[in-house]
Parts: structure tokens; C-alpha cells; sequence
């Protein structure tokens, strides 16, 4: 990736890095506290990935949070090496964390989140939104403009693979892994299922022109997927067909996670949270909470930890 | 005046020629004059009393910033591109809860037409549900949808306010003009910077007035009215500092009941309350001639004035009283007591006048304008004390009996006197010192907890329960809004519209992500911040979009839309953007913290390409005045201590004395300071004067009796008897003094403003407590300080 002098300008703001050569950049760094700390609830959080009781989610201008306790303390990091919003996080095992973001930013760390470095890939300054672990060290990032790259070699290179066809330049919002088949949801209503672990895509057919954020596969094996304006729709054969499950608002829906207790919890807009106790047949809308939430996942507790425009918060999910 | 013959003349015991010194020729002359120079005293009072009826209360903006200052220099060269802050809102709240009904709405609409059509008010800045320009706007499948929140059909039908309902929810003034618990609804306003009919600058207490016959006109059992903005808050500021004269009627009764019981003479009294009153009247009538207006600050002035002529007047009449005991007819009686008064009062208003300019220190065109008043003031106070009194006097006769018959309290404290005796000598006055050093420590100990600046909520100069301050607390807690904002402007140069480069939006960025992170800071709005959520809104309204983007095509659409807003974000070029902080509060800490991560972040981030200036909104006034005042804050001290400490050296002679004189004050000025941090008075400009105020009318105390001691020792008494002797003299006069100004002063606590209320406090106990310093502490300093007369009888 080429350096412009714009992201030059940008970089010199974190002080250790003064001009960035690829060469530089690709030396680890520790993730530092930086001279203002990050509260974990006054910045934007947007991914989160736990790992037994080790958490980290990722956000706003390169912000790491590290939880070593299921997500009940967390200790503000900072990248070194970017300054771009981070949206997305995932792990390879206890060492291996990446995470990738606007601007093309992608960071790995080797050693469980103490340092990382920046990964070299092709995206230009094209926007990753996601990460998906397919195997122990094959993974997908994609993003911005039909994006997707694939790593053999958990994380260290990518290459770039191509999605449905040539002109495809929808964005990518995510892929998901379930029992014998990926699935693919992006912008303007885009669905494709693949069967060969990422190789190949096949669009399915859409019941919605607008765009999806996100997708999940619920406990009972029925894919949801779910997007701006309160859009949810739910498939009981592989995408084939889909329902339209009925949400009493319209805000979007940006994610979703499954309970321990087989419920399915909802997240979205101006504090949408709405759970499902029928395998995603239907949903009852949570009491409004401050703030956009980016996701969720289920502290061991359970008490339900939220991620979003105010960072980290846990609560104890309603019925 | 240190002439040793002078000073042995004012007991009487060496009785020289009423004229063989300046003093006594001076004297002579004007008691010659005296029909002539009364003639001249009352119409000069009627003609200034006259013109005392034209005088304004008025506060401006821009007397009460400091001008100088460097975050003032910023808010100034930015005013007219982010000017706009003089805003007033207008809340209606329902008091069932809920503004979706039909009655509600109809109300709305009568206080939005009410507000559009105070002239002042800019027309095109009126904001409510009901003005063409509160839209809302939504992101659909295919791109962008909107129109007004309220259609212009509306009738008031079930479905149009559910409508209205919805739409309010989807558009972005949800918390802004509309309550987030839906429960009140507000009218928003700019107002200009001059009255469009006059020309002249806009009276802002006459829209005040117009708001708050909007509220009595709207308020009943349905709907609450709420109001702020800094017109209503000046206007209630001048409203309550017109109740001034209520207080001077308090004061000015209590005093004269004080005064006859003390002289036991209707006569002492009425002439002594004429005395104190003419000064005031002269004051007030200089002041709009010299084309000055009284600000709310000032109006204690008049007050102090009043209660400093008060006790002079004491002094002259009860001196004049002596003579008349004596035998004395009018005119010599007269005579005599302005020669015996002329040098201890002189040098009593000197140090008043000093601790009065000292305070000039503070660049804020109000300390000045309350420099230039109180100096007018005790210049003014010396005529009418000095010449009018004795003057008035002097067409009096008393025979012995009468004096005798009025003998009042004056005498009665004699034998409490001699009881504090044992202070002038070491062992006692060593256990006085002691405690005073435990007093200083214990001081010094609670007087860490001083703060600069203003340490409650609302609007400081109110009080913390004003109607205002309560609209304050029910707008901010109703609506999604804060009133306490600090702007900071970032500057951008470099290529034509420098701001929608992403290396300048990159910086930005950090900058507004930092402030967030400040503990006293509740939201930062910033031009950054914006283009990321518009830039969400591009992508769908995904969360993951809430970013800036990477070429400047993209950043260029979302500052585009920030051209919408007018000039909240940026001016016309994009050079400078105002970052918006919203403060917790606006307490001294909380400002000085979050100034300090700004400096911080300048000294690291700021090149010639994108700096950062310090400030403007009412926080950034705050925090220049808090600057001011803090760096005037040892200038004060120093220079006032400095001066008085040389007017004493100066008159006495003796470094010793000086200490004995000024070591109380310093110990009442901690335990002033101390007080104030355990009262949680924050050191601003409100208090700054009183230090300065009541060291220099607490020095006289000081001098009064200093001199009297000073005298006796000379004359061969020896420290306990000189001190007895003094107190005897002095100190009935003294305490009765510091009672009424006490008194007089004291009835400001009760003020509707709350920095009057604190001046008041301060006030009273300095004036109060300096007393007790200069009777308790001083003997006891003297008794280590000051050697025996014999051996230093030199003079």
C-alpha cells in the first residue's frame, strides 16, 4: 500500500510515528495508553471478540479495549500505527488477534494484543468492514466496493478473490460461517450463499432492496438477516425463501447474538435492543437505551455486554 | 501630618492658637465661608440629586470579559462569524407530560408568533415545531426523504399529531426543540445586535420584560413556561439589582436607629445620616454626567460609600459633642473637631481609596468602572465629611446640661475596657498571640480548598434558586441541550478550503475524541463529528460508516451539509471551524481541567497548517475571567498590603507599629479567604474587592487606636495603661462603627443576586472582624513588638 502525503499528515499525529514507511509500519509496536486515556464508554466501539475470559473490541481512531475478565473491567489501548476507526476484530487462537478498519487499516498482533503491526494488503485505502474466521488460519476480510481478501496463512498475506462477478462493488457488511454453508450479506438488499468455503458465491434471491447489515444463524438452524429500517428477515431453508419478521420500530438493526439460553438478542439504532425467544420468529423491543449498539455478546454471567457509540456497557437482558 | 506638635495639640492638653498650623488656618477660612460654601453644598446636591434620577443600571456583555485577555481576543476577532450566542429559548412544558394534544400545540403556536414578533428578535432565526425551517429527515431505501415536522395543513386532528409525533422522532431536533420524554416543546431565537427601530444598542431588559409577560400570559394549569438566554438572564440580573433601593432603606433605617441610640440625639443622628446620605446623592449624580451607568457589581458601591461616611460622621459628631461638654459654643466646638479629625480621618480614606484602585489590577472594564465609582466616591465623601458636617455643626449650640442629657451609649463599654488591660502585657498577650497562630493555621489549613472562579450551577450572579436558575436546571434535564459551552476555534490554512482536507478533519477528529474523553465534558459537537455522521447517514445509517472519509469528494459532501447549519460549524471560507464543548458544569475545576488537556493538546498538535484557539461561549468567558482574576489575585494582595503597610510606615514611623497594624489584617484576610472556601464563594470578580475593600476600611481600626497608644505612651503612660487610654478614646467609636457597617452591609445577604449576597457575607465579616484583630491582636503584637517608651524617647 502506497503512503499518500494526506495519510502521512494524519499519521503524525501519534507522536512515535513521524513519517510512515511501509518499512516502519510493518514493525510491531506495543498498543499504548495514549496521552488522553480512552474511556471505554465515550468511544465508539463497533466489533467485539471474546475468547474465553480475554475480550477485545475495537473502534473509534485505533481504540483497543482488552478485558481479561469476560468483558467486566476493560483497559484502554490505543494503535500506534493508525489512526483509523476499527471495525472489526476476531481471533486465531490465545496469540493471534487481527483487526481491520477504514482507510484500509489492518493490524495484527502475535503475542495476544501487548503489540501489533500493520498488515500490507492491496485494499488501498478501501474500508474493511468485517473479518470471518474460516478455518485455524484461513480468514476473509472484506469491505467497501465488493472487497474481499483471503489469508492462508492466518493473517500474515492476503490475496484478493473475486465476489459473484467482476462488476460486483456492493459493499460486503458480513459473512457468516454456518454448518455447511457461508452466507454473504451487503448493500442494496446483495445475498449470496457459498458452499466451498469462500471460493465461490452464488447470489440468492432477495426480498428487500435495501441494505443489510448483518446476519446470524439462530440455535434452531434458520438463518436471520437484518438491516436498515428495521428490515429483518428470516430463512428456514438456506436462504432459499425468506419471511419478513415483524420489529415494532423502524431503526436499523446492526447486530445480532445468541444467548446461552437459546434467545436471540438484537441490536441497532438509537439504543434498539429487542430479544427473541422463538428462534428469531419473533422479537419484543427492550426498554431504549442511550446510543447506537453496534453488537452484543453474553458475559459468562449473563449479563448482556453492549458495544456501540458509547462504548462498552453491560446490562441484564429483559424478556 | 507626622508633626509631633500636631499630634499633641488633638488631646488638648497643650492647647496652641487654632491657627499657627495649615490645618488650623484651613479650618479657620471655611468656618468664614461657611454661609456661602453651605449655600454652594446644597445646590450642588440639588443639581447632582437632579441628575442622580437620570443614572441606568445596566450590565453589557463586554464590560464584564476581559478584553485583554488572550481567549478574548479570540472570541472577539470571531464574533460576528460565530456570533449568534446571544440566543433566547423558550420552553413550554406540559404538565401532564405530554405535547402531542391539540390545546398543547395551539399554545405553542401563540408563544412561537409571541417570540417572532419581539422586536429584536432576528425573524429568520425563530425555531419552533411551527417554522418552516425545523424539517426532518430520513434515510429510505432509495436516498434521502423529508418535510416539515409539522405540515402546513395542520388542523389539529388525532392523526396529524401522531404524525407530527413520528416525524419528530425521525428528524434530529428530537432533544434539541423537542423534549427527549417528549414533554415540552421550545421556541428558539437569536436576537440582533442592535434594536432594528433605534439603531442603538438592543435593550436587552426590555426583552426580558416582553418574555416575561410571554410566561404570565401562558402559564395556567396546563402548560409551564421556562425560560433562559443572556437577555433574561441580564434582565433578571438588573430587575433584582433594582431591589437595591429596598436595601438601602433597610440599611439606612437600621443605621439610623443604631446612631440614636449610640449619640442619644436626634439632632447627631439626623446630621450624621444627612452626612452619609449627600456623598451617595453626589455620587449618583456624577455618574451620568460623566456619561457612566451604575453596573449591578457597582451598586455596592453607594452602600459602602454610605456606611464609610456613616462612621466618620460618628467620629466628627462624638468629637464635637466632647468640645460641647467642654463648654465649647458652635463654631469652635466645630473647630476643633475638624482639626482633631482632619489627620486620622485623611489617612483613613486614603486607605480606603488605595484599597479601592488596587482592584483596578483586574482588567475587566466592571472592576474598573467599580474602581472609578468607589474612588469618586471617598473623594467625594471627603467635601461632605470633612466641610458639610462640621459646617451643619456649627450653627449648633448645646449647653453642658443638654450635651450631658444626650449622653447616649458613647461612654458606657469604659469599664469592658479596662478589662482587656492584661493583652498589652506578654504573658496574656502571649496566649492571644497563640491562639491567633492556631486561628492563622486553621485558616491557612481550610483555605487550600479556595477555588478561582464559580463554583455552582446556573447562571452564577442569580441565586441557585432563582426562577432562572430552576428554568436552567428544567430545560437542561428536559432537553437533550447543555448551556454551558466552551468553543474552541481551530484554524486551517493552506489550500482553498483548507477544512475539507482529511489530514485537517484527521486532527480534528483526535482533538473532539480527546475532549470526550475529559471527565467535566458532557458532548462535543465539532465540524469532525458531523461530516462522520453524515458520511453514516451516505451509507444507509450503518453504524460502521460512522467515519471520516478518505478523499476529500466525500469529506467536501459532508461539510456541504454543514453549510446548512449557516455558521455553527465553520465560517463561509472553512478556515476556522468553532468546536463546541459542552461543559458538565462550569465549577472552576471543571473548567480549569479541561483547559489544561486543551493547552496540552496544542502544545503537542498545533503547526502553522491547523492550530487550535482558545475560546469563546460563555465557558470560554468564564475561563479568561478566571485567568484574570487569578493573576490579579497577587497583585491585589501584594499591592494592597504594600501601600497600606507604607501609609502606615509612612505615618507612624516605626516599622514595629506597622506590623502590630497590618499582621491582624493579614490574619482576618486568611481567615476571609478561608471562609469563603468553607461557604463555597469561588475567588472571582465578584469577590476580588472585598479583600481589597475591607483591608482598606479594617486598616482604620488599626490606625485609630495605634495612634491614640502611640500618643499616650509618648506622653509617658506605659503600653497597658496607653492601650486602656486608647480604647477608651477609640474603641467604643470603633466597635459601634464596625456594628454599623456590619449591619448596613450585611442586609445584602438577603439580595435576590447572588453575588451581592456574597459580597455582603464577605463584607460583613471582614468589617466585623478586623475590629476584633485591631482590639485583641494589636496590644498583644505591641507587647513584644514595641519597646518601652523611656527607651526610645527620642522624640
Amino acid at each position: 500500500m502506497t503512503t499518500t502525503p494526506l495519510l502521512t499528515a494524519a499519521l503524525a499525529a501519534l507522536a512515535t510515528v513521524i513519517a510512515a514507511p511501509a518499512a516502519v509500519r510493518a514493525e510491531p509496536a506495543p498498543l499504548v495508553i495514549s496521552d488522553v486515556p480512552i474511556r471505554a464508554d465515550r468511544v465508539l466501539i463497533l466489533a467485539a471478540h471474546a475468547r474465553g475470559p480475554k475480550v477485545i473490541a475495537v473502534g473509534e481512531r485505533g481504540t483497543v479495549l482488552v478485558s481479561t475478565n469476560d468483558g467486566a473491567d476493560w483497559k484502554s489501548l490505543r494503535s500506534q500505527k493508525t489512526t483509523r476507526t476499527l471495525t472489526s476484530v476476531v481471533a486465531l487462537d490465545e496469540k493471534v488477534w487481527i483487526g481491520a478498519g477504514h482507510g484500509g487499516a489492518m493490524l495484527r498482533s502475535g503475542d495476544g494484543g501487548r503489540t501489533a503491526r500493520m498488515i500490507e494488503t492491496d485494499a488501498g485505502s478501501d474500508s474493511f468492514l468485517g473479518l470471518t474466521v474460516l478455518g485455524p488460519t484461513t480468514l476473509l476480510a472484506y469491505g467497501a466496493f465488493g472487497l474481499m481478501l483471503r489469508s492462508e496463512d492466518a493473517g500474515l498475506t492476503w490475496k484478493r478473490q473475486a465476489v459473484l462477478d467482476e462488476e460486483f462493488d456492493r459493499h460486503i457488511n458480513r459473512v457468516i460461517v454456518g454448518k455447511d454453508m457461508l452466507l454473504l450479506v451487503g448493500e442494496s438488499g446483495t445475498l449470496a450463499r457459498s458452499t466451498d468455503g469462500g471460493l465461490s458465491w452464488r447470489r440468492l434471491p432477495s426480498p428487500y432492496e435495501g441494505s443489510f447489515f448483518g446476519a446470524a444463524f439462530t440455535p434452531e438452524g434458520a438463518i436471520l438477516v437484518f438491516g436498515m429500517r428495521g428490515n429483518i428477515y428470516r430463512s428456514a431453508d438456506r436462504g432459499s425463501s425468506w419471511t419478513r419478521i415483524e420489529l415494532a420500530t423502524r431503526r436499523p438493526v446492526f447486530g445480532a447474538t445468541t444467548l446461552r439460553d437459546g434467545r436471540i438478542a438484537i441490536t441497532g439504532g438509537q439504543g434498539l435492543l429487542a430479544i427473541s425467544a422463538d428462534d428469531g420468529r419473533s422479537f419484543r423491543v427492550q426498554h431504549a437505551i442511550a446510543g447506537s449498539i453496534a453488537g452484543a455478546f453474553e458475559r459468562s454471567d449473563g449479563e448482556l455486554v453492549l458495544y456501540g457509540e458509547h462504548g462498552v456497557y453491560a446490562l441484564r437482558p429483559g424478556t | 501630618m507626622n508633626d509631633p506638635a500636631f499630634l499633641r495639640n488633638r488631646t488638648g492638653r497643650e492647647a496652641a492658637p487654632l491657627h499657627s498650623d495649615p490645618i488650623g488656618r484651613i479650618s479657620y477660612s471655611i468656618f468664614r465661608l461657611r454661609k456661602p460654601l453651605l449655600t454652594l453644598f446644597v445646590l450642588i446636591t440639588l443639581v447632582l440629586g437632579w441628575s442622580a434620577t437620570h443614572l441606568k443600571v445596566s450590565a453589557g456583555f463586554s464590560k464584564m470579559i476581559p478584553l485583554r485577555h488572550e481567549y478574548m481576543q479570540t472570541f472577539l476577532q470571531y464574533q460576528n462569524d460565530f456570533g449568534g450566542a446571544n440566543k433566547i429559548l423558550v420552553a413550554v412544558a406540559a404538565r401532564d407530560g405530554n405535547i402531542y394534544t391539540q390545546s398543547f400545540m395551539d399554545t405553542l403556536r401563540k408563544v412561537t408568533e409571541e417570540v417572532f414578533y419581539i422586536r429584536g428578535v432576528e425573524r429568520s432565526s425563530v425555531t419552533s415545531l411551527f417554522t418552516a425551517n425545523v424539517r426532518y429527515n430520513e434515510v429510505v431505501e432509495d436516498g434521502f426523504r423529508g418535510g416539515n415536522i409539522v405540515s402546513s395543513d395542520y388542523t389539529g386532528t388525532p392523526q396529524q399529531l401522531l404524525l407530527i409525533r413520528e416525524n419528530v422522532a425521525k428528524s434530529d431536533w428530537n432533544g434539541r426543540i423537542v423534549a427527549t420524554d417528549g414533554s415540552a416543546a421550545m421556541v428558539v431565537a437569536t436576537l440582533q445586535e442592535n434594536d432594528p427601530e433605534s439603531g442603538g444598542r438592543l435593550d436587552l431588559q426590555e426583552i426580558a420584560h416582553k418574555l416575561e409577560e410571554i410566561r404570565r400570559t401562558t402559564e395556567n394549569d396546563a402548560v409551564s413556561v421556562h425560560i433562559i438566554g443572556f437577555a433574561k438572564a441580564i434582565g433578571d440580573i438588573a430587575d433584582g439589582a433594582a431591589g437595591a433601593v429596598g436595601y438601602f432603606a433597610v440599611a439606612f433605617t437600621i443605621t439610623a436607629m443604631l446612631l440614636f441610640w449610640y449619640s442619644g440625639s436626634g439632632m447627631l443622628t439626623s446630621y450624621a445620616l444627612i452626612c452619609a446620605v449627600v456623598p451617595v446623592v453626589w455620587l449618583l449624580g456624577l455618574l451620568p454626567l460623566l456619561g457612566l451607568t451604575l453596573d449591578p457589581m457597582s451598586i455596592l458601591v453607594p452602600f459602602l460609600i454610605f456606611a464609610i461616611a456613616v462612621s466618620h460622621a460618628v467620629q466628627m459628631t462624638s468629637a464635637w459633642k466632647q468640645e460641647m461638654l467642654a463648654g465649647a459654643d458652635g463654631v469652635s466646638a466645630s473647630r476643633i473637631a475638624f482639626r482633631k479629625l482632619f489627620v486620622p480621618g485623611a489617612i483613613a480614606l486614603l486607605a480606603n481609596a488605595i484599597g479601592f484602585l488596587v482592584i483596578a489590577f483586574v482588567e475587566i472594564e466592571m472592576v474598573r468602572e467599580l474602581t472609578i465609582t468607589a474612588t469618586l466616591g471617598v473623594t467625594v465623601m471627603i467635601i461632605t465629611n470633612k466641610l458639610l458636617l462640621p459646617i451643619l455643626l456649627s450653627y449648633r449650640r448645646l449647653s453642658p446640661e443638654q450635651a450631658r442629657r444626650m449622653q447616649g451609649h458613647e461612654g458606657s463599654a469604659d469599664r469592658y475596657w479596662t478589662r482587656l488591660g492584661p493583652l498589652a502585657t506578654r504573658r496574656v498577650g502571649g496566649v492571644a498571640i497563640g491562639l491567633a497562630v492556631l486561628a492563622l493555621a486553621a485558616g491557612l489549613y481550610v483555605v487550600r480548598d479556595l477555588k478561582i472562579g464559580d463554583l455552582g450551577d446556573g447562571v452564577p450572579e442569580l441565586r441557585p434558586d432563582s426562577r432562572y436558575n430552576q428554568d436552567v436546571r428544567e430545560i437542561t434535564r428536559r432537553f437533550a441541550i447543555g448551556v454551558d459551552v466552551l468553543q474552541v476555534i481551530a484554524e486551517a490554512r493552506g489550500t482553498e478550503s483548507p477544512c475539507v482536507d482529511r489530514a485537517v478533519m484527521d486532527r480534528m477528529e483526535e482533538f473532539e475524541l480527546g475532549l470526550r474523553q475529559n471527565e467535566g465534558v458532557a458532548a462535543v459537537r465539532g465540524l469532525a463529528g458531523f461530516v462522520k455522521a453524515v458520511t453514516q447517514s451516505y451509507a444507509e445509517t450503518n453504524l460502521m460508516w460512522h467515519t471520516l472519509p478518505e478523499d476529500r469528494a466525500q469529506i467536501a459532501q459532508g461539510v456541504g451539509f454543514a453549510t446548512r447549519l449557516g455558521n455553527e460549524l465553520m465560517n463561509s471560507t472553512c478556515t476556522a471551524m468553532p468546536v463546541s464543548i459542552f461543559t458538565r458544569d462550569h465549577q472552576a475545576t471543571t473548567i480549569d481541567d479541561i483547559v489544561r488537556q486543551i493547552k496540552a493538546f496544542k502544545a503537542r498538535y498545533d503547526t502553522p497548517q491547523l492550530n487550535f484557539r482558545l475560546a469563546s461561549g460563555n465557558v470560554g468567558v468564564m475561563a479568561g475571567t478566571n485567568e484574570s482574576v487569578a493573576a490579579a489575585d497577587r497583585w491585589v494582595n501584594l499591592a494592597l498590603f504594600g501601600s497600606v503597610g507604607l501609609l502606615c510606615l509612612a505615618m507612624l514611623r516605626s516599622l514595629p507599629a506597622t506590623l502590630c497594624i497590618v499582621l491582624p489584617l493579614a490574619l482576618v484576610t486568611v481567615l476571609c479567604n478561608a471562609m469563603m472556601a468553607r461557604l463555597g464563594i469561588g475567588v472571582k470578580v465578584n469577590t476580588l474587592p472585598v479583600v481589597a475593600l475591607g483591608v482598606g476600611v479594617g486598616v482604620d481600626y488599626g490606625i485609630y487606636l495605634f495612634e491614640r497608644m502611640k500618643h499616650e505612651m509618648e506622653a509617658g503612660s506605659a503600653l497597658r495603661e496607653a492601650f486602656v487610654e486608647a480604647l477608651k478614646q477609640r474603641g467604643t467609636a470603633s466597635v459601634f462603627t464596625a456594628v454599623t457597617m456590619t449591619a448596613s452591609i450585611a442586609t445584602w445577604a438577603f439580595s435576590p443576586l447572588k453575588f451581592q449576597a456574597d459580597m455582603g457575607i464577605l463584607l460583613a465579616f471582614m468589617f466585623l472582624v478586623n475590629v476584633f484583630g485591631a482590639i485583641l491582636l494589636l496590644p498583644a503584637l505591641a507587647a513584644f513588638l514595641i519597646r518601652a517608651p523611656k527607651e526610645r524617647a527620642t522624640e
